[in-house]
């Protein structure tokens, strides 16, 4: 069938009308996709290291965190599950996870399912005037120790 | 099994199978009551998208919109084509007022409809008001200020009107999230009812007013086919309008709301230029409420001013010279006032 | 449209169905809406930022930044500001002031979530220049800041003794402009740029007040004259009307903190500050390490003529397109070329730099007010280097917070004294901090800008017949004047 000039500008039309239905179409979905996001939390102060006896492990709210001091020193255990992400609480000498029933040990191993990955450590610093802060936004591995 | 069939889609439903060829000229309508519809949808699919990053607290708000503004991406568009969907819809709204009383569209059985459409043009305006609030930068925040606090000059009851409105005893963040809440939902529903209703009812009236047929004449008629071609001409083209009208004339955004540092340059939003002009010149009962109801009322009583004799669907039709003669007043008054208003 | 309106379904169009548009309308409309879409991507990719990136990518020989939006979140806010968006590359203000904590906006103000010119600036603070006396209590003295302190003599004060101090108020020169002129009976100031008071004045060359100098005086009159001439650029409310080469500073603070090339050119890496612009510091930076050649935009570049009430500006300073430095004119040349020609100095002052004996106090003054620049300036050759009868006056650093500690870290050379080093204090109890003493008959100074370690003689033990009690500073020029 031999194409009209009509049909070829019809044809054409029609191609104008899907490409710029489709840019529009993506014009939403990157109007959707935010360009700055809500910064990672800085430092927070948690006290001065006196206040955590060796031995303890303190929960602090405010960073999200366990706080824990052992002979070498003191450490920190992200309160935040590895399974989806909500708030184990220390339930005797376990973590217990309230959503989906994870359960981890006193140093963030996992002991049961249905989380995989053991409680990511926090990074614990003290600033200039001898006060400790933990920084949600540094992970570090198990053995690190502020001393 | 046919996936597509025509007569059972959504659009082909809404439209009806024929309409008079008369009715659908072009210079008959000027197809102003569908720009109004399209601008409306334009309005809404883009006030839809806004609001997943309009924060409508007093700290916020301006913010927000300059968030839109600048940072989000195609975020300029998506408002400017809210704000000029939004100043296209009030033109043709209030043109379409203008072109059904000028053709004598209103005629019975329609009367009713025009009351409709009334209340559309009101709906319309307040939308449009409560936007221009939700800018919450400093124009807008006057404006507001002077807007609610003419609501207290209404004798007796005004205290009381005016916190229903702003929901406490001055403007602030109770009174943003109101006007919020009355923008992007309780106008919005009212403003689709009364579309919808609009339109269902010009089908039940039996659709646009055309004259009265001579005997020997014979009736020609478009098909839906044809009818929603022209619809679809006209809003691509209507569309790649806005698209060019807001790309050259961004949306505009004053700076943020600062009550310590007074007014600088306060305007009501252009629609209510002439009320501002009236301000300045007699009390605020009589310029902020008695004279925009008198115009409001004069308006809804302009069918009920016309004879009834012939001149159905024939613009200008001297028989029906009153209700077009007091619309050309209002329309020269509030237009001089306006226009006073920016050249003092 | 109209066409098809008047033939409607007559039409030879071939036959028009449901979502089928064989019609050039059909084409025409696509092809808008296709444009309107292509206009819109065209627009989102050319917005000015995108351009101030590639600008900076192309200027600066480095490895190029991804052309994106940045924000900035200093930590003493905790909000992102957007500013180094465009600003990408823009020096750090000091060091002490790092973007990374103070960030922006606590500065300058502002917009900061707005990426166009316009909004982004459209609410900043003093404009350009946040430091300008008018926005300085907002800004550089806001509370916990450099003012605001419930002390009106405390140190921190900064720019509450600023606002007080000769160098903003110009009462002397308005005084004894009006004495001269037979316009006040005697030059006690009376006047200043603004109305000051002072509750505490204690010695007795300081004022209690002075009045806001007529702000609209009969034109014609010596006063409207004087108008005219402070409002060409005299002291720190203003910058100079029509600044030439030598000449370019900021206001308020800036006019001594923030250093000038003496072009006037920008030397930074901030794409969005014109290059071939006079008008702009050497760089984004605020710097206690001023060298004489900020100073001499001012106190150097001609004379004030008092018959005619105009200032003439020198005729004699080498062009500044050779190129001059960026903040010096080349060694040697100093004295030749860019010092007054009619004055005589000695070998510190055309060695070293003019902040390296003015102290904080004599420029930016003491929190009182004093009616003339004589007043407030009081160190003289005999703070550092004795009279033949006695050693300088020193005290020992006894903290490591305290102002002269905070001063040398704050110039960069923190290193140069520590607790328990002997410094220079001056008549008003200052302490010199860059003046050392190391040995029993020994001090070393450094400069504050260049770093280099001078010795510095005493008079005691040399040739020196000074009268320390009676004659001052003057006197030592007779002896120790440089030829030329």
């Amino acid at each position: 069938m031999k194409l009209t000039r009509r049909d070829f500008l019809t044809n054409l039309g029609y191609g104008s009308f899907l490409v710029a239905s489709g840019a529009l179409a993506a014009l939403f979905a990157r109007f959707l996709t935010p360009n700055i996001v809500t910064p990672a939390p800085g430092p927070v102060e948690i006290g001065s290291p006196d206040q955590y006896a060796l031995g303890s492990l303190t929960h602090i709210e405010n960073a999200r965190v366990y706080l824990g001091r052992d002979e070498r020193g003191f450490y920190a255990i992200s309160a935040i599950c590895t399974h989806l992400g909500c708030a184990p609480r220390l339930d005797g000498d376990e973590f217990a996870c309230p959503c989906h029933g994870s359960r981890f040990a006193r140093d963030g191993r996992v002991l049961s399912a249905p989380a995989t990955r053991p409680l990511d450590r926090v990074f614990v610093g003290r600033s200039a005037n001898g006060k400790l802060f933990v920084e949600r936004s540094r992970q570090v591995d198990a053995d690190y120790r502020l001393v | 099994m046919k996936f597509w069939r025509k007569e059972k889609s959504i659009l082909y439903a809404l439209h009806p199978e024929k309409i008079p060829a008369s009715g659908a000229r072009l210079t008959y309508t000027f197809g102003l009551g569908g720009i109004a519809v399209l601008a409306s949808l334009v309005t809404l699919l883009t006030g839809v998208a806004l609001t997943f990053y309009y924060v409508p607290t007093p700290t916020d708000a301006h913010a927000s919109i300059i968030l839109i503004q600048d940072v989000v991406s195609f975020g300029a568009v998506m408002r400017g084509l809210h704000y000029w969907g939004a100043q296209v819809m009030v033109v043709a709204v209030t043109l379409h007022l203008a072109r059904v009383v000028f053709t004598g569209g209103y005629r019975p059985p329609r009367e009713f409809n025009w009351l409709i459409g009334v209340a559309l043009l009101v709906i319309t305006l307040v939308w449009d008001f409560t936007g221009y609030v939700l800018r919450w930068d400093d124009g807008a925040y006057w404006a507001f200020l002077v807007g609610t606090n003419l609501l207290r000059e209404i004798p007796a009851y005004g205290e009381t009107i005016y916190r229903a409105i702003v929901g406490d005893a001055q403007i602030g963040a109770n009174a943003l999230l109101r006007f919020y809440g009355w923008h992007i939902f309780g106008l919005t529903a009212a403003g689709v009812f009364g579309i919808v209703y609009h339109l269902w009812r010009l089908r039940k009236d039996g659709g646009i007013s055309r004259p009265v047929l001579d005997e020997n004449e014979t009736r020609e008629f478009i098909s839906r086919d044809e009818l929603f071609f022209r619809e679809f001409i006209t809003s691509a083209l209507i569309s790649a309008a806005l698209v060019f009208l807001t790309l050259i004339f961004p949306a505009p955004i004053g700076t943020a709301a600062n009550l310590d540092a007074g007014v600088s340059d306060v305007r009501a939003p252009w629609i209510f230029l002439w009320v501002q002009n009236l301000l300045r010149v007699i009390p605020p009962l009589w310029a902020g409420i008695i004279a925009p109801m008198f115009v409001l009322a004069l308006i809804i009583a302009l069918p009920f001013l016309d004879r009834r004799g012939p001149g159905r669907a024939i613009w200008f039709a001297r028989e029906r010279w009153k209700p077009q003669a007091i619309l050309v007043v209002i329309a020269i008054v509030l237009s001089a006032l306006s226009v006073l208003e920016v050249w003092r | 449209m109209n066409q098809n309106g008047n033939e409607g379904n007559k039409g030879n169009k071939g036959k028009r169905d449901f979502l089928y548009f064989p019609s050039t309308w059909f084409f025409i409309a696509t092809l808008a809406l296709f444009f309107a879409t292509l206009a819109i991507v065209w627009s989102e990719s050319h917005q000015p930022w995108r351009e101030w990136i590639a600008r900076y990518n192309s200027q600066n020989a480095v490895t190029p930044v991804p052309i994106e939006i940045r924000a900035l979140v200093p930590t003493q806010t905790g909000k992102p500001e957007l500013c180094v968006t465009c600003h990408v590359g823009i020096e750090d203000i000091s060091a002490s002031h790092p973007a990374e904590t103070f960030g922006c906006v606590v500065c300058h103000g502002g917009q900061p979530r707005a990426l166009d010119q316009d909004r982004a600036h459209a609410t900043m603070r003093g404009g350009r220049n946040p430091s300008a006396l008018e926005v300085a209590a907002q800004s550089c003295g806001q509370a916990n800041c450099h003012g605001g302190y419930a002390d009106p003599d405390a140190e921190r004060n900064h720019v509450d003794r600023v606002l007080k101090s000769v160098q903003a108020t110009y009462a002397g020169g308005i005084a004894h402009v009006r004495f001269s002129f037979g316009a006040q009976k005697s030059p006690t100031a009376l006047f200043g740029n603004r109305a000051v008071s002072d509750a505490t004045q204690v010695l007795s060359p300081q004022l209690r007040a002075l009045e806001m100098f007529p702000a609209n005086p009969v034109s014609g009159t010596l006063d409207a004259k004087m108008i005219a001439c402070l409002n060409g650029g005299c002291h720190l409310w203003t910058t100079p009307a029509k600044p030439q080469a030598y000449q370019y500073r900021g206001s308020g603070c800036a006019a001594c903190h923030y250093v000038y090339a003496d072009d006037g050119l920008y030397r930074g890496k901030d794409a969005t500050i014109a290059r071939d612009q006079p008008g702009h510091g050497v760089a984004h930076q605020l710097t206690t390490a001023i060298p004489f050649s900020q100073c001499n935009h001012c106190h150097n570049r001609g004379n004030y003529d008092l018959r005619t009430m105009q200032f003439d500006r020198r005729d004699d300073l080498p062009p500044v397109a050779r190129p001059l430095s960026a903040q010096m004119p080349p060694e040697g040349r100093r004295l030749i070329e860019y010092y007054q020609p009619i004055g005589e100095f000695t070998k510190c002052e055309v060695e070293l730099n003019c902040v390296d004996c003015h102290t904080a106090q004599e420029a930016m003054g003491d929190g009182h007010i004093y009616g003339s620049k004589k007043d407030a300036q009081y160190v003289q050759c005999q703070t550092c280097h004795g009279t033949p009868a006695s050693k300088p006056q020193t005290a020992i650093i006894k903290d490591a917070n305290e102002l002269a500690m905070r001063q040398a870290r704050i110039n960069g050379h923190a290193e140069f004294i520590k607790v328990g080093d002997q410094v220079i204090a001056t008549a008003r109890g200052e302490l010199l901090w860059s003046i050392k003493q190391i040995a029993p008959n020994k001090f070393v100074q450094i400069d504050k800008v260049s770093g280099k370690i001078y010795n510095v003689p005493l008079a005691q033990g040399s040739q020196c017949t000074q009268d320390g009690k009676t004659q001052t500073s003057d006197y030592c020029h007779e002896c120790h004047k440089v030829v030329r």
